[in-house]
């Protein structure tokens, strides 16, 4: 006992737990709105081009973030603007942009000299190798979308719900979704870390899925999300120290259990009420 | 208030809207009538900016306050996770107000439409009729001076239609200018000032005891009068 209390203690536990907590607060506030938008699917595409602007960094041996978060940021507003001329064709784009980046990724990988660069790490997320500097900008970007989210809240319901109505009401439309297009290619940036590329779209659509089993109204959704990807990073973080399993991978097992939890309990609950 | 100038549209070459040019003035009720495909939501989202033109002009006032109401919403709005009150609400988006005049507007609202018992309730568990009242009570609770109307009363019951037209009277006599898209000419026509048939162009624009004169307009209007009686 008093082991796994020192091992909480070490410092490299303490950052990724911190940078665990920055990006599932980011995840779930942006998830409801992409979660309701038809858009999250977005995730598993910024991911797929996170996996070539990760390559195309290595390659040119560049260890500051900005070329990915530039590459991120420009496919994510490319993959918004898509969208905006049909939904169907949006989903398209998704798909296209994310085949196209990770098959590009995968040919610059065949040249890149570092033997010692572990891309799995990359898939799968390793949250206890993140640096001091991963966790100041995991807390900015969260810090950066809970402002956005609680300036713009009316705004970002309204276009959310009724995207003409927004429009018609002078919501500055196409400038809101750009914003969240780019925080949202930032925050997937610092979430890839912790779960990896292939698992960050869990971190925007279990939480809010999740919330809705038994939420009225979209405060209480946008709150609970936020709890509910709390608890089962938490839940997950504990869980993949004491069985050794892969961090990231025990998130997403967490929160497939947890929706399911409540599904089933909202299940009965309902036919207990009838 | 409206003014729309010979106002075309056309997509990959086929005209969807030509030389429509009509007025609408301050305080007028009008109702724009006219098949599917006639180009009727193409006018309203022209109006309302939500599509660009390829010719011509479109004035709205400066003292313009729009209140907007969509066609019926899609099944997507029946899993989305907001309350009533929420939804009403976001119709004053943009808006400065106290919190007090937003809760007083909204509960004289949901009195005037029966919903006061739905007030914190998840839109999903509504009917389509109480869907559509929400979204009645979320344009009118900005006080507009403006009303677009497209098909508004499609998922409505008749009493529920009556008094929803009823409601148009009365703001009508209050001096709010209405244009209401529908298909329902025969329950509104007397109660509107004007009546504007379109099918691609205005092929008519007067009263609606001149429209139902017109010979060649005569079957449109029995056509929609059975199917108003078989919803």
């Amino acid at each position: 006992m008093n082991d796994l209390l020192n091992l909480f203690m070490m410092p490299f536990v303490i950052r990724s737990l911190l940078a665990g907590i920055a990006v599932s607060i980011s995840m779930s506030l942006l998830g409801t709105f992409l979660v309701l938008k038809r858009f999250s699917l977005i995730g598993d595409g910024l991911a797929h081009v996170s996996f070539f602007a990760i390559a195309l960094s290595l390659l040119l041996n560049e260890t500051t973030p900005w070329i990915s978060m530039i590459i991120l940021s420009t496919a994510s507003i490319i993959i918004m603007k898509f969208n905006e001329s049909g939904r169907a064709f949006g989903d398209a784009a998704i798909g296209m942009i994310g085949a196209i980046s990770i098959a590009l990724g995968t040919i610059l990988v065949q040249y890149i000299s570092n033997q010692y660069v572990n891309l799995e790490n990359y898939l799968f997320g390793e949250i206890f190798l993140v640096r001091e500097s991963d966790v100041w900008f995991a807390w900015m970007i969260a810090i950066t979308i809970i402002i956005f989210t609680i300036v713009l809240y009316q705004p970002l319901f309204a276009l959310t719900f009724e995207e003409d109505f927004a429009k018609v009401k002078k919501v500055p439309v196409q400038a809101i979704q750009y914003g969240l297009a780019i925080i949202t290619a930032l925050a997937i940036f610092v979430g890839i870390r912790v779960v990896g590329t292939l698992l960050i779209s869990s971190l925007i659509i279990f939480p809010t899925v999740t919330a809705m089993q038994w939420n009225k109204s979209f405060k209480g959704t946008l709150i609970s999300s936020v709890f509910i990807s709390l608890t089962n990073i938490l839940i997950g973080f504990v869980l993949s120290i004491l069985l050794a399993w892969p961090a990231g991978s025990t998130m997403v097992v967490v929160s497939g259990a947890t929706l399911l939890l409540v599904y089933v309990f909202q299940g009965v609950k309902r036919r207990l009420q009838k | 208030m409206i003014k729309f100038n010979n106002v075309q549209f056309t997509v990959d070459s086929q005209t969807i809207l030509k030389d429509v040019n009509f007025e609408i003035n301050q305080g007028e009720f009008v109702a724009l009538v006219g098949s599917n495909g006639a180009g009727k939501s193409t006018i309203i989202k022209a109006l309302l900016g939500l599509k660009n033109m390829s010719h011509g002009t479109i004035h709205i006032g400066d003292q313009a306050r729009i209140g907007y109401l969509s066609q019926y919403l899609t099944f997507q709005h029946r899993s989305f996770p907001a309350s009533v009150k929420e939804v009403i609400e976001s119709g004053l988006v943009g808006e400065r107000i106290s919190d007090k005049e937003k809760s007083s507007r909204l509960n004289e609202l949901l009195s005037q439409f029966e919903l006061v018992s739905y007030k914190h309730q998840k839109i999903g568990v509504l009917s389509g009729g109480q869907l559509q009242r929400v979204l009645i009570c979320r344009m009118l609770i900005s006080n507009p001076n403006l009303l677009i109307l497209d098909e508004p009363t499609s998922s409505l019951d008749p009493s529920m239609r009556e008094r929803f037209y009823e409601l148009l009277q009365s703001k009508h006599k209050q001096g709010m200018t209405i244009l209401l898209v529908t298909h329902d000419v025969a329950s509104i026509g007397e109660k509107v000032d004007r009546i504007i048939y379109l099918d691609q162009t205005i092929l008519f624009d007067g009263t609606f005891k001149v429209f139902c004169e017109m010979e060649s307009l005569t079957p449109f209007i029995h056509i929609h009068e059975r199917d108003h009686h078989h919803e």
